[in-house]
Formats: structure tokens, C-alpha cells, sequence
């Protein structure tokens, strides 16, 4: 509880500040407040490994709109103000779609140049916007009649907006779309192995953090009630991106200090060098721009004070089971079918004629020597990776064509190299793995409606735990175990998908020996318990003792096949390992 | 003889995970010595730790009798010491004499660059041919030559060689073997790490056998190439798993 008492205590602080600050605060406190809307999407696509340079443009284009349909058609800023968001977030999704999927350091760029050109539009468009000079006489929003004109009043509802906005924002990260924002964040592949879409949420959280940034600006246009493209320029576009890494990912509400922190340097910065030293011009940049690296190279996770918190334990006990996949195969019945399967990758034959079945409640493990082409077939049977040529069927029927879709038909995998987002605790990141189960959206996430599936998701989550015997580190950050431990959560994380078979990617490697004995009990409870697996490993006394049969693989092609013992004893196995004699 | 390499109980680990635990290896000047051991064994590793790309958490490693310790790769290769990583690791756009050249980086090795790159072109006559070409267009064996190439351009004392067999079509593979004859032949020092255990026993006068980060084996290579307890290490003879086997409790 004391979490909330904190939060309604500055909540109630932001309220109450403009009746008692001097007028001139009062101003800042309202551009604070509009700034740290904007944040809050910045922020929210901080989370989700998206970086903008363009928000100043998307507040300016939401405030344009609004602005021209009240002075140049004449409709009620009423009306004016939801076209103004509504055509912003048009905007934003035909932008986001070009745009995200452009990697690394071209998406900031891309981002700077769209920022660019809408700021241009502002400007050259003289017989809509009135160009440089702008537009005045934007009608004031009234309600009930009256005007909002009191500077206090709007103050309030200013940051009465704002903090809702933050607290929806921060309902959003600890939901199922916040987990997914934080799988697509940290590892991609692994978000599509669980059903996420990457493409298209990474689309939504874009519009969404428009549409944050249009409701800043139609607030804005109709209070100062005048409208010049400069404060949608890309300076204020940089400043909203400082704010945002300034307060950080690491919760919604870093948006708030973020904000507080540069708009108080700012003053700060132009009172000290104006009134003070007597100095004319922007010198503040420079102070902004040392406490910036200052403040980077000392928390580059941002201000937000994560670690001194208490964080937030979902309840663990109590939901309504998640709905479980119907289980009809009878034991020995064949499952997946490898048949006749080749990848040509340019010049290289990847694979060639690769053909082997996997029955239900057996646990097969492919191997070979390194270059083989186990990582390829693994990567065929997990949809990430299309055959030149044969098919891969499940329960008799083709892959599903989409990645994305092949955890929901039954097959959940683990990683080699763990993916598993470091931040989220062990009950989080198993908790992903419910994701293709699960049905709960941005709204439910943002406004409410989502609490019973986020029981049971949970329940379920610590019910995998359990069964893997992690309960002690249930809540601990994933990240802060020994890779032993992650190896395992990977494991828990692909058991809540209710897969059919589970396919794990060399779950030993960098294993310590009393690790791998530990992973070695888990796999053959989870076999005797009937469960199907398939394991790429490479510990070749370890496969030898877990499955019940192997499949050999070198240069592309399955040489061999069979039981440990023979396989052991099979002349082309032992010349593929040790290398024909030369 | 001296001894040119050498490892004092060297650890080294990814974070969390030990990827050589407490190795000890040497090599002494004229020698041709290799390790082995399956994939994800540690050989790779133990290059790279020699070659100072990865910390020893634990352990010496010396060069010519003077302990490394936080020499950076690029001294360590002015000192003499050369690898041949294991993607070979070109300028896929820059001509093969090019690449050549670049391995002569050292000013100790610049001085001498003409007489490299003629003696090398005596070793691979078909590099001498395609010197203008791009290497990113040369097939896999050339490219390996290239990489060789360029490694002998930095006057190695002691030449490390990570996987020369890697991905090459066994035709192209006694070609570069060929090679590596012929360098030993001239009494140049050097470490060859390779998964294909009868291939690097066939060349090499001693070897180590890796497993999962340990030295299980070392010897003779004429020895090692008779024992079974390499294959055993291949393809995972030991029985350590059997006591977590359900099937074996006997109420």
C-alpha cells in the first residue's frame, strides 16, 4: 500500500501546486504537465526499444488540426479537438509502418526526418496554418458555458490528463502488452516463438505514443490560443527525447521527473545566466547538455528510482485456469514430420533430403558435429526459417506459414542463448509464455477489464514455476540468476504456452556439471509426465543419457538414426565427430 | 628447446559460465601442436584468451617465458603472436593482395613485405592469380588461403590456427593441409585448434583433447590417434547422468 500512498500523495501535490504557486509557475507547471504527456509515449516506446526524434512534430500536427478546423471550417474546439488526435494517430500509423522497420541507428534518423518535414508543412502551408507568423484567435474550450480561461483551472486539468495518462501508461507496462513490449524490446525472435506479432505491436505503441503527443498539443493550442510552428520544431523534439531517457524505462511515471528535471533546468539555466550574470543567449543549452552526459554515464536506466521501491507482487493463487489445448494424440502416434526437407541459402545447401518423425511422448535429440545443420532444422520446425524446398507437418496437418502462429498449433520452445527479458522478475517473464493463450489488448491494458486473465496468467505462471522447482526465485529478477536458473525459467516460460511438444535449443550450454544434473532430472520428469521433446544439444553425454533416441546430422544430411547405444557404435557417426582419416 | 606458449591453470568464463576451467598447455618453438575436442568444448576460447581478446579470470599465460597480462591483442601480435580466426574475417571488398598487405600491419613486419608476399604467392600460386580480385568473391578454400596468407604476413612466431577445416569441402581441405606441411616443414611454431580429431592428429607432432572446458587428454598425436577414450569424448561415453535415471531406483 505505501507504493500508492506515495503516488496519491505527489498526484495530490500536482493538483493542489497551481493554487497556491505565483502565476508565473503556474505557466510552468502547465507546460510541465504537457511535456510530460508527450514523455509518457516517448517513454512507453523507450520500453519498447523505439527511439523518436519526431514528437514535436506529431503535439504540432494534433494542435495544427485542431486549431485550422476551429478558425478556417468553424467547428467547436469540442469536435476539433478529437479530429486533431484522430488524424495525428492516421498519421502516425502510416508512419510508424514505413518507418519501424528500419533497425539501429536509421529509425532515430527516420524519425528526425518525417520530424523535419511535418515541421515544414507547418510552415509552408501559409494559407491553412499562416505559416511563420502563425494563426491567433483560437477559440478557448469552454465548458458548461464557460470559457477555460483561468490559468489555475487549466493547470489542473492539465496534469489532471497527464497523470492519467501516466497511470494508464503504467497499468499498460505491467500487463500482457507490457510484457510483450518488453520481449519484442529485448529479443525479438523470442517475442515472435511466443505469439507476438512484432510488426504490428510495435505499430500500436507507436499510434499510441501519438496519440499521447496530439492530445499534449490540442490541450496546448487551446490555452496559449495562438499557433507558430516553432515550438514543433525539432529542438522541442530533442527535448522530449531527453526527458524521456532522463526519467527512464523504467516506469511510466519517469515521464513526470523527466520533465520536472529539464523544464527546472531550463528556468533554472536562463534565470541564473539572464537575471543573475547578465549574459544574453541560449547558454542554458550548454548546462543542459553537461548534466545530460552527467546524468548518462552515471544512471543510463534513467532517474526513476526503481531499485529503491518495493515492486509490485501479482497475486500467484486463485485464477481460473487458463483454457488448456485438447490433448488427443495417443502415445506413439506421430506428431511432427520432418519430410524431405532442404534449405539453400545462395550457394550453400543448408540441408538436403532431411526426413525424421517425433511420436508423441518421446524425447528425440538431434545432434552432429558443429556446421551440421541442427540450427537449421530446428529453425525450419519453429517457423523461422522457410524450406527451398519439402514440408514440415504438425499433427498431420503444415506449419502455419507465420512464426508467430506456430506457438499457438502446440510447439514452444527454449533458446540457446537465453532470452529471457533481464528486468522482468522469473513470474513475468514465464508469465510471456501465456501470451498466444491469452486474449487482453492495449485498451484492457490501459483502462481496466483485464484483472481476472492477469490471475489467471499468473496462477498458471507460478503453478510452471513450481513445477520446474524455481518457487523459491519466483519473484527475483530474471537477470540475477545463474545461467543455470535462466535455462530453467526458459523452460517454465515455454511450458505455460500448454505446448504439445517442447522443443529445446541446447539447454546445457555453459552449464556447470550439478546445473546440468538438475536440468537432467527436469527433463525426465517432464517425459515421464508424457510430455513430447525434442533437444538440439551438444553435450554428447548428456543427450546419450536423456533421450531415448537420436537423430544424427552432418553436412546437411541425416546420417544416422537410432537408439544412443548403436548410434555410439555407428562408423559414419564416429567419422562425422572425429573426421574421415586423411 | 624453449618453450614459446604456455598455460598456467588458465580460467576463463563468460559471466557465469566456465568456458576453460584450470587448463594447462604449452607449446615449445618448432613444434606443431593442436587441440581438439567436440563443439562448444572451449577451443576457440582458449585462442582467443591467448590472444588477449578474452580475460583469464585465473591463471598465467606467457609468451617466450614473459607472463601476458593486460597486453592488448594488437601488442600481442607485434610480439609475434597470429591467428587465423575461425570466420577467416576478410575485407570482402578489398583485393587479395590487399588483405595480404594488411596483415603486415607491425612495423616489424612491414620492413619485410615484398619477400612475404612473393613467398606466400610461392605457397598459393592460385592467390597469385586472383591478386586483383575481390576476396569476397573467392570460394571458401581461397578465401581460408587468404586468411593463412595473411596471418604468415605478420611474421607469426607462433601461428594459431582456429578450424582451418571448418565448412571446406574435403578436396580443398588436403590443399590447405598440403600447406600447413609445408609451413611446418620450415620450422614455424604453431597451435592448430580443430574439431576434426583425425585430421588435426594426421599433422600435429602433440596434442590436447578438450571437453566441456577441461584438458581430459594430452600426448603424442601418433598416440591419441589410436585411443579410444577420444571417441569417448566425441560421442559422450561417460555415464555421470545414470544415477538421475529414475528407472535405476530399486525400491
Amino acid at each position: 500500500m505505501r507504493r500508492h500512498a506515495w503516488a496519491l500523495l505527489a498526484g495530490a501535490l500536482l493538483l493542489v501546486a497551481p493554487w497556491v504557486l505565483p502565476p508565473f509557475y503556474v505557466g510552468l507547471l502547465t507546460f510541465t504537465g504537457l511535456s510530460a504527456m508527450v514523455v509518457a509515449g516517448l517513454v512507453l516506446l523507450l520500453q519498447a526499444g523505439q527511439v523518436s526524434l519526431g514528437h514535436g512534430a506529431f503535439m504540432g500536427l494534433g494542435a495544427y488540426v485542431s486549431a485550422v478546423l476551429c478558425l478556417r471550417v468553424g467547428v467547436s474546439p469540442w469536435l476539433a479537438m478529437p479530429a486533431g488526435v484522430l488524424l495525428t494517430a492516421l498519421a502516425a500509423a502510416v508512419i510508424g509502418r514505413v518507418t519501424l522497420r528500419l533497425r539501429g541507428h536509421y529509425l532515430p534518423l527516420a524519425t528526425l526526418a518525417w520530424g523535419i518535414g511535418l515541421f515544414g508543412v507547418f510552415l509552408a502551408w501559409g494559407e491553412l496554418t499562416g505559416g511563420a507568423s502563425g494563426l491567433d484567435k483560437v477559440p478557448a474550450i469552454s465548458l458548461f458555458g464557460v470559457e477555460l480561461r483561468d490559468d489555475r483551472a487549466y493547470a489542473c486539468i492539465v496534469w489532471a490528463v497527464a497523470l492519467g495518462v501516466v497511470v494508464a501508461f503504467r497499468r499498460l507496462q505491467v500487463s500482457r502488452i507490457g510484457r510483450a513490449v518488453a520481449a519484442v524490446r529485448t529479443h525479438e525472435t523470442m517475442a515472435t516463438s511466443f505469439g507476438i506479432d512484432v510488426a504490428v505491436l510495435k505499430n500500436r505503441i507507436f499510434v499510441l505514443s501519438a496519440i499521447v503527443a496530439a492530445i499534449a498539443g490540442v490541450l496546448y493550442v487551446h490555452h496559449i490560443r495562438f499557433i507558430s510552428p516553432t515550438p514543433f520544431n525539432l529542438g522541442a523534439s530533442f527535448k522530449f527525447l531527453i526527458m524521456a531517457v532522463l526519467g527512464g524505462p523504467a516506469h511510466s511515471a519517469g515521464a513526470v521527473i523527466g520533465a520536472f528535471v529539464i523544464q527546472g533546468i531550463e528556468w533554472g539555466a536562463q534565470d541564473l545566466f539572464a537575471n543573475r550574470l547578465g549574459v544574453s543567449g541560449n547558454y542554458e543549452i550548454i548546462v543542459f547538455g553537461v548534466i545530460l552526459v552527467l546524468v548518462l554515464v552515471r544512471w543510463p536506466g534513467g532517474l526513476w528510482p526503481a531499485h529503491l521501491l518495493p515492486a509490485a507482487t501479482p497475486p500467484t493463487t486463485g485464477g481460473t485456469p487458463l483454457p488448456k489445448r485438447p490433448t488427443n494424440a495417443n502415445p506413439g502416434s506421430t506428431l511432427l514430420e520432418v519430410d524431405d526437407v532442404a534449405v539453400r541459402f545462395g550457394g550453400l545447401q543448408a540441408l538436403r533430403g532431411v526426413s525424421f518423425k517425433l511420436a508423441a511422448g518421446e524425447m528425440v535429440g538431434l545432434i552432429g558435429p558443429n556446421g551440421a545443420g541442427k540450427t537449421t532444422v530446428f529453425n525450419v520446425i519453429t517457423g523461422l526459417q522457410r524450406p527451398t524446398s519439402g514440408a514440415v507437418r504438425f499433427r498431420g496437418k503444415p506449419l502455419a506459414r507465420h512464426a508467430e502462429r506456430i506457438v499457438g498449433d502446440g510447439l514452444a520452445r527454449t533458446f540457446q542463448h537465453v532470452q529471457l527479458v533481464p528486468t522482468l522478475s522469473v513470474l513475468e517473464n514465464v508469465a510471456i509464455g501465456a501470451h498466444a493463450r491469452t486474449r487482453s489488448g492495449i485498451v484492457a491494458g490501459l483502462f481496466g477489464g483485464n484483472g481476472a486473465e492477469e490471475q489467471a496468467i499468473f496462477t498458471a505462471a507460478y503453478e510452471a514455476i513450481v513445477r520446474v522447482g524455481l518457487a523459491d526465485v519466483a519473484h527475483a529478477a530474471a537477470g540475477s540468476l545463474p545461467l543455470g536458473r535462466q535455462r530453467i525459467v526458459e523452460i517454465a516460460r515455454a511450458l505455460l504456452a500448454d505446448p504439445v511438444v517442447l522443443l529445446l535449443d541446447e539447454p546445457a550450454a555453459g552449464l556447470r556439471f550439478a546445473e546440468k544434473l538438475e536440468l537432467v532430472k527436469l527433463l525426465r520428469r517432464l517425459r515421464s509426465e508424457g510430455m513430447t521433446i525434442l533437444l538440439v544439444e551438444h553435450d554428447m553425454e548428456l543427450v546419450m543419457s536423456v533421450v531415448d533416441r537420436l537423430v544424427v546430422f552432418n553436412r546437411g544430411e541425416v546420417i544416422a538414426g537410432g537408439k544412443p547405444a548403436d548410434v555410439q557404435r555407428d562408423p559414419l557417426v564416429i567419422d562425422a565427430y572425429l573426421g574421415g582419416v586423411a | 628447446m624453449t618453450t614459446l606458449l604456455e598455460f598456467r591453470n588458465v580460467t576463463v568464463a563468460y559471466g557465469e559460465a566456465v568456458a576453460l576451467s584450470s587448463a594447462s598447455l604449452s607449446v615449445d618453438e618448432g613444434e606443431f601442436v593442436t587441440v581438439i575436442g567436440p563443439n562448444g568444448a572451449g577451443k576457440t576460447t582458449l585462442l582467443n584468451a591467448a590472444m588477449g581478446v578474452l580475460p583469464a579470470r585465473e591463471g598465467v599465460i606467457a609468451f617466450d617465458g614473459l607472463p601476458l597480462r593486460h597486453e592488448p591483442p594488437e601488442r600481442r601480435v607485434e610480439l609475434g603472436m597470429v591467428i587465423v580466426p575461425e570466420r577467416r574475417e576478410l575485407f570482402g571488398r578489398l583485393s587479395v593482395e590487399d588483405n595480404l598487405r594488411l596483415g603486415a600491419f607491425t612495423p616489424r613486419a612491414r620492413s619485410d613485405n615484398a619477400n612475404s608476399l612473393a613467398r606466400i604467392y610461392d605457397l598459393f600460386p592460385v592467390l597469385a592469380e586472383r591478386r586483383r580480385q575481390a576476396a569476397g568473391t573467392l570460394s571458401g578454400g581461397e578465401q581460408q588461403m587468404v586468411a593463412l596468407g595473411r596471418a604468415l604476413m605478420a611474421q607469426p612466431r607462433i601461428l594459431m590456427l582456429d578450424e582451418p577445416s571448418i565448412g571446406l569441402a574435403p578436396r580443398i581441405v588436403q590443399q590447405i593441409l598440403a600447406a600447413i606441411a609445408t609451413l611446418k616443414a620450415s620450422g614455424l611454431t604453431a597451435i592448430v585448434v580443430e574439431q576434426n580429431a583425425h585430421l588435426a592428429l594426421g599433422i600435429a607432432d602433440r596434442a590436447y583433447v578438450l571437453e566441456a572446458g577441461e584438458i581430459v587428454l594430452s600426448g603424442s598425436a601418433s598416440a591419441l590417434r589410436n585411443d579410444p577414450r577420444v571417441t569417448e569424448v566425441y560421442l559422450g561415453g561417460g555415464n555421470r547422468y545414470a544415477e538421475t535415471d529414475p528407472s535405476n531406483d530399486q525400491p
